[in-house]
């Protein structure tokens, strides 16, 4: 057997008949079926997402080891046996949050092509649903789906309010998942994250004008649902909402402003803080991080006496900063 | 030993030849989440647009024309008359319609394909392209040339309906396009039903029936002022053309069911329940209506709607209107299985697969004509077949003219 006929017999067609069914159960709503169907994915992967969830916050908890290892260990063989040891103590699993992204994909795959089919734009792909559809009547009496939910045509590319939905989504998504190593970082890798932090909302946002708006309902929908549970279990790391507030307002009603700069040197800056402080707080600076630092604070106080990245030594010095000094 | 970064640094990766370095997988497990994220995204948009779903190819299909041609899409957008060995005489592109490019330059656009059936009156043939590029044409046996053509700014499927000097034309968004048949003027241009017609109006006694596929409503209006005299809910969504039988519009629908209305008033006449949907064009012979369905079943049934016989088999889809020649009922399968069946009794007379269809889903959509040769059907490749009713034997042509 082909495997396109595998791929169409054992996930594609199955999907056009749940989404079917579900807009018949749902009073006709094709809206309203993605919806639910987003939901019932997402609680199929509960279990796998709840995996990665917990080896995220375990990572988030070896931070200040790992920190250590880094710097007590020049030899990298060491290091990585080091590293590996911390692994095996704390239980964690670097490679458990690809569970839930790589089941994802083969539904995201599959759900863009069930839009497609269902909601045809071309006549000959109305007729292409008659051999899709099982042989039950509710099935077959709902076609045509309505296409039309909250204003939106989902077969049609190009849905400003979804761009808007996914890009927010995304990168409420990027920056509570990638301020949450961000001291134990180092420079190269806090400006990928701050390359990817605007780079994934935007190459996917991209992707839902490209798409039917469907498609874009779904992975909003989606990455949403992704961002609570993340919250819920992990915690929002160190994302305040105040971060949100641009320095354009900050100037403006007399907050302090957010410094864009590299991280580690708020975690040298936070060390000698801690060190010494007998240094000025007028002579700090904050940053992005350490605004959503007392995030980690109200962890941290929340968790009890969990040692925090706080207390931990200073960011080893990256290769770059190195050579500007 | 690779290395990547500098020595120092914490994240240096590094690649050993020996060891799996699982210290780099951690320090690189967002990136690796992320890019695999992106990667994944860019398959599924290169496997979407790569495969799957049906583009529009048009299922216009040939119509006769005098001395023995036929007027056939060709390629996209493009009518040819041939001869029924498939050599050309003549043919005419309808242009694409006009839009912009990306930045703001006008531009025109590839020629898009034909659903609706040619239209021929006299030495005039009508023809409406999917965006919505309507053309006359002259027909003066050895040429086609444009007496005027306009644009309509809509998607149309529907076959119009001439009459007297209006061309009457339902768009896909449901709009109702009045047109000067003599000089291609627009007349009025109303929206009666907020669904896509995508079925040929019927027309009698001045009232233009017109069937949709969305809101699942039949509406008769007035074709001259354009007012609603009635309509009709509960009939299902309908994408197969009306058919006027005497006083009664026959009508296929998705719901599995043909339904036959008092063209009058819209109150329903019968029903007759199949095993699938009915999308193509009923068959109205004497006293006998013909209809295939697209879960393989062909009916006969009397006037009043009850079954006369059925033919059934598994696999088959039937989109296009049977074909009744001489004591044959033609019917073709959407993957290219022809079946000769007994007008009388339903019973196989023969049946033959399109050779050329093999391999080739959703091969024969448009509904087949009868000439003296034969009975020809139109693939989506424009390949044209003529199918002997007596044996089933299929001769292919290919009039596409890209020479396979």
């Amino acid at each position: 057997m082909p495997i396109g006929a595998i791929w169409q017999t054992a996930l594609e067609t199955p999907l056009i008949n749940i989404m079917v069914l579900l807009t018949v159960v749902l009073g006709g709503s094709y809206g309203m079926a993605i919806l639910a169907f987003t939901v019932i994915s997402r609680a199929l992967m509960f279990p796998l997402t709840l995996r990665m969830l917990h080896s995220m916050k375990s990572m988030q908890d070896i931070q200040p080891q790992m920190q250590e290892i880094q710097k007590k260990y020049t030899d990298p063989k060491r290091r990585q046996e080091e590293t590996m040891k911390l692994y095996r103590e704390a239980g964690v699993n670097p490679l458990g949050c690809l569970g839930p992204q790589l089941i994802q994909f083969p539904v995201f795959i599959a759900l863009y092509q069930v839009i497609r089919i269902t909601l045809a734009g071309a006549p000959e792909g109305m007729l292409e649903l008659s051999r899709r559809l099982y042989d039950y009547p509710l099935i077959q009496d709902a076609i045509p789906l309505s296409s039309t939910f909250l204003g939106m045509d989902l077969s049609a590319n190009g849905s400003w309010f979804l761009v808007v939905i996914v890009f927010a989504a995304m990168w409420m998504q990027q920056r509570i998942s990638s301020g949450r190593n961000a001291a134990a970082s180092t420079e190269q890798q806090q400006q990928m994250n701050a390359m990817m932090q605007w780079m994934m909302p935007a190459m996917f946002s991209w992707f839902v004008i490209a798409t039917p708006a469907g498609v874009g309902l779904y992975w909003g929908a989606s990455t949403a649902i992704g961002v609570i549970l993340q919250w819920v279990f992990v915690g929002p790391g160190d994302f305040t909402w105040g971060s949100l507030i641009p320095n354009v307002v900050r100037d403006r009603i007399g907050m302090r402003r957010i410094s864009n700069k590299p991280d580690h040197r708020r975690a040298t800056a936070r060390l000698a803080t801690t060190q010494h402080p007998e240094v000025p707080e007028g002579n700090r600076t904050e940053s992005r991080t350490s605004d959503a630092g007392s995030g980690d604070q109200r962890q941290n106080g929340r968790r009890g006496n969990r040692t925090g990245s706080e207390s931990t030594g200073p960011a080893p010095r990256s290769g770059r900063r190195r050579r500007n000094h | 030993m690779t290395r990547f970064g500098s020595e120092s640094s914490a994240d240096t990766v590094n690649v050993t030849t020996n060891t799996v370095d699982r210290t780099w997988m951690f320090h690189v497990k967002h990136r690796s989440r992320m890019t695999l994220t992106a990667l994944a995204a860019s398959a599924a948009l290169l496997i979407g647009c790569a495969s799957g779903t049906a583009l529009p190819h048009g299922w216009a299909p040939p119509v006769a024309a005098p001395n023995g041609l036929l007027l056939v899409q060709s390629s996209a957008g493009k009518l040819a008359l041939v001869k029924g060995d498939g050599s050309h005489i003549a043919e005419y592109e309808l242009k694409g319609p006009a839009s912009r490019d990306f930045i703001g330059r006008s531009k025109q656009d590839a020629p898009s394909p034909l659903y609706a059936t040619p239209i021929v009156e006299g030495d005039a043939v009508y023809v409406a392209s999917y965006r919505g590029r309507i053309a006359r044409l002259k027909l003066d046996g050895t040429s086609l040339n444009p007496s005027w053509d306009v644009e309509v700014h809509e998607n149309v499927v529907a076959t119009p309906v001439l009459r007297g000097n209006r061309l009457y034309i339902p768009s896909e968004n449901g709009h109702l396009i009045v047109v000067d048949a003599g000089n291609g003027n627009v007349v009025s241009s109303t929206r009666p039903t907020s669904g896509r017609v995508w079925g040929a109006p019927g027309f009698r006694d001045s009232r233009l029936f017109i069937g949709t596929l969305d809101s699942s409503e039949l509406l008769a209006l007035n074709a001259d002022n354009g007012n609603v005299e009635w309509r009709h809910n509960g009939s299902g969504a309908t994408a197969a053309d009306l058919v006027i039988d005497g006083d009664q519009l026959v009508v296929g629908s998705f719901d599995r069911t043909l339904h036959a209305l008092d063209a009058a008033s819209g109150a329903e006449r019968w029903r007759f329940e199949g095993n699938g949907w009915f999308v193509g064009r009923p068959l109205v012979v004497n006293d006998t209506i013909y209809v295939g369905t697209m879960r393989g079943a062909v009916y006969a049934l009397d006037r009043s709607g009850k079954m006369k016989w059925v033919f059934e088999r598994a696999g088959l889809e039937f989109r296009s209107t049977p074909v009744l020649a001489g004591s044959t009922l033609v019917v073709a399968d959407r993957d290219g299985d022809i079946v000769g069946l007994d007008p009388a009794t339903g019973a196989e007379k023969w049946s033959k697969m399109a050779d050329v269809c093999t391999g080739k889903p959703e091969c024969i959509d448009a509904h087949g004509v009868q000439l003296e040769s034969g009975v020809f059907f139109l693939t989506a490749d424009h390949r044209l077949l003529q199918v002997d009713p007596a044996s089933g034997d299929i001769r292919t042509t290919n009039i596409s003219g890209d020479g396979k």
